[in-house]
């Protein structure tokens, strides 16, 4: 039905087999793919940085013909959704946010759970959108703290996910 | 299958509903006084169904049941006379504590008319008087204060002390409104030990829904406990707080002088918590006092609040609303109520309360929570939800004009005794559709909570006689209804209805907070296996009330 993926894969990079991953993707060293998550290059290749973290039953889709760029230390948690064109280093998109086509995420934005953006438009740096009505603000971002955790929730996924998942490599 | 939805363009559409009526706000709730001491009250309810009041052509007599015998009941006309008998006022909150006859409630509330009728989930069912009780005619009164947040109970004597908030370490985003955290700069630190030395301004309050930070606004603190007395301290500064205690000290003292024994917060208090009379009184004797008020000393200012003129200019030039603060987060800081978002301050979260009812003719109470902020059990739970037959609506025809519709009410019996159901259709209604029930006298196998796992159908036990109705399965009985409505609009029906089961005597009948019979017969069901109680007596209780019902809207002709 589908061809298989073309992957460049760094070999400190952590991809879980039983994930989908369609088109070609090239992921940055210290990037963690969970299983059951969604990769589509559709259209060009999606590229991540490194250090993200892409969480189960994620979706990030790249339908145009332009590589999606993802840039380091960002967060995909469970469920969230990214058709985006271009997101910057160190943003967290929450359970189940969704982030529009055509958009582009700057820096330490965060995406609160069940949040959306609209489409085709730029997000400042620090911009947090949350709660029911999709508020928007930007925030003094104090990402210091933040940093470290990140640094130490990666470390501890690869260590556990290679104990119950085998992992991909470039084909 | 539903005719529901009309047409766009025709206005609103009325939903079907089953309401019951609390006698309290029934449209003849007058009707008593007289009937109550007359012998009428002595009519047992099966003249009563026999006078069945339909309109239908057909009136049912009960003995042979849905069987077309088509006998006008001799008696109807009579017993409608007693029923609908003009009589003096009587205030419905009067010291009564015997039931009022079925007559009287009849009498009552005949009318299609829904205000003051409610869903059975917004009522109670008072156990002593055996009568419905909404909640105007029942009252609150505070059992506990207690922080959301950290579950702490607060202490009466202490919650207007602390303004009615959490004095803990409780607060609110000053944007979102959502629970702060306490962080450190310092994520090694997962527990704060007293002992220990930290750096100076080391924790902060942290929202992490919009991400607001106390750091935003100059805010830190040297331990993580105790917060809210810091807070408090800068808060008790403000030019406005301060003029207010001051404002408060000088009232006060002038109440205390004139004869109000309590101050102004503490007596409002305890009009809460003791009821309208009470409150009543406070209202007069405010009044009264003042008539005579103008000796009040004149009170001077003693912080002069100084004009604005930099915030309007701040404010004109201002381009995206989000550079001011919204008129939410203006009110939840009341004491400065700033436009700037610079100076929000996070606000301790506002403390809750638990509350019982009572009600308000016999003084019993009807819920009780636990005292535990904890717990959320009930002590008391006197909700009609488990006590009076609840009537849903199984199956419903589109309803035309001059044309038979069948519709299917449900009853279902949340006690754990077999009930015995008597229905009779109100001729009260405007307009007075054609209503015929095709088995007005039924009974409802108890509630078992083994059934709440079945599915399918268990008929009654064999052997027993067949009642004539629609469907009978677990707990519940389903019976048919043949609605004539007779001009196009919503078509609502009241419906009486007699509810009879038996219920366990109670021990004692004095104002004490008892468990009431519902919650001892609980363990009835298991009745065979357990020794029987020698005392335990049954009395046959009967209960009467009021619904409405309506069958959503009646179309003139098939076609449209």
């Amino acid at each position: 039905m589908m061809s298989r993926p073309k992957l460049t894969i760094s070999t400190r990079a952590l991809v879980c087999q039983d994930n989908d991953l369609r088109g070609e993707i090239i992921v940055g060293a210290g990037t963690v793919l969970h299983p059951q998550c969604r990769v589509w290059a559709t259209g060009g290749p999606i590229m991540f940085g490194s250090g993200n973290i892409v969480e189960e039953h994620v979706v990030i889709i790249n339908r145009g013909p332009e590589p999606l760029i993802i840039g380091d230390h960002n967060v995909f948690e469970v469920g969230s959704v990214m058709e985006g064109m271009k997101i910057g280093n160190r943003n967290t998109l929450e359970v189940k946010a969704h982030v529009k086509t055509g958009t582009w995420l700057g820096d330490e934005c965060v995406i609160g759970t069940v949040c959306s953006t609209h489409e085709n438009e730029i997000l400042p740096d620090r911009t947090v959108i949350y709660g029911d009505k999709n508020d928007r603000r930007i925030y003094s971002g104090n990402k210091a703290n933040q940093m470290s955790v990140h640094m130490r929730h990666l470390e501890y996924l690869m260590q556990t996910l290679p104990k119950f998942n085998h992992s991909r490599t470039s084909t | 299958m539903l005719a529901i939805d009309a047409p766009p363009g025709q206005g609103k559409t009325h939903q079907p509903f089953v309401h019951y009526r609390c006698l309290c706000s029934s449209p003849g709730s007058s009707a008593t006084a007289s009937t109550k001491s007359s012998s009428s009250s002595i009519h047992d309810h099966e003249a009563d169904s026999t006078a069945a009041g339909t309109s239908s052509a057909a009136d049912m007599n009960i003995d042979n049941t849905a069987a077309s015998s088509s006998s006008p009941a001799p008696s109807s006309a009579g017993a409608l006379i007693v029923r609908a008998s003009p009589t003096s006022h009587e205030s419905l909150f009067s010291e009564h504590h015997n039931p009022r006859s079925t007559e009287e409630i009849f009498a009552s509330g005949n009318s299609s008319d829904e205000h003051g009728s409610m869903s059975l989930s917004r009522l109670y069912f008072c156990d002593s008087c055996g009568e419905i009780r909404c909640p105007k005619c029942t009252q609150d009164e505070i059992v506990c204060y207690y922080c959301p947040n950290c579950l702490f109970d607060v202490p009466t004597a202490s919650v207007k002390s602390e303004k009615h908030k959490c004095s803990r370490n409780c607060f609110e985003c000053p944007i979102c409104q959502n629970t702060l955290s306490v962080v450190s700069d310092d994520p090694d630190v997962s527990l704060y030990t007293p002992g220990m030395t930290t750096a100076a301004g080391q924790y902060h309050l942290s929202c992490n829904m919009c991400q607001w930070n106390s750091n935003e606004i100059g805010m830190t603190f040297d331990k993580p406990t105790g917060l809210a007395v810091q807070l408090q301290k800068a808060e008790d500064g403000l030019p406005d707080v301060k003029e207010f205690g001051r404002l408060k000290d000088h009232l006060e003292k002038y109440f205390r002088v004139h004869g109000l024994k309590q101050g102004l917060p503490s007596s409002l208090l305890s009009s809460i918590q003791s009821g309208t009379l009470q409150s009543l009184r406070y209202v007069s004797s405010t009044n009264h006092k003042a008539q005579q008020s103008d000796d009040i000393a004149h009170y001077t200012p003693a912080v002069q609040v100084v004009e604005d003129t930099e915030n309007l200019e701040k404010l004109m030039s201002i381009t995206s609303l989000d550079e001011t603060t919204s008129m939410k987060q203006r009110l939840l800081q009341l004491q400065n109520q700033t436009y700037s978002t610079q100076r929000l301050q996070p606000q301790r979260i506002h403390l809750r309360i638990k509350k019982s009812r009572r009600c308000r003719s016999c003084r019993h109470i009807l819920v009780n929570p636990e005292q535990k902020a904890q717990a959320t059990r009930f002590k008391i739970n006197l909700v009609a939800l488990n006590q009076l037959p609840n009537i849903t609506i199984a199956h419903i025809q589109p309803m035309i004009v001059q044309t038979v519709s069948t519709v299917i009410l449900r009853f279902t019996n949340p006690r754990q005794e077999e009930a015995h159901v008597s229905l009779e259709a109100g001729d009260g209604a405007n307009p007075n559709h054609g209503v015929r029930i095709l088995s007005e006298n039924f009974t409802i196998a108890p509630f078992n909570e083994v059934w709440e796992y079945e599915v399918g159908t268990l008929t009654a036990p064999p052997g027993q006689a067949q009642e004539d109705v629609y469907d009978k399965t677990a707990n519940s009985t389903s019976i048919m209804l043949y609605i004539t409505p007779v001009a196009p609009g919503e078509v609502k029906i009241p419906l009486f209805v007699t509810f009879s089961f038996k219920a366990r005597k109670l021990q004692t009948e004095t104002g004490s907070p008892k468990l009431p019979s519902q919650l001892v017969l609980s363990g009835a069901a298991g009745r065979d296996s357990m020794p029987p109680a020698p005392e335990v007596e049954y009395v046959d209780k009967k209960v009467s009330f009021w619904t409405v019902i309506g069958f959503g809207d009646a179309v003139p002709t098939l076609s449209s």
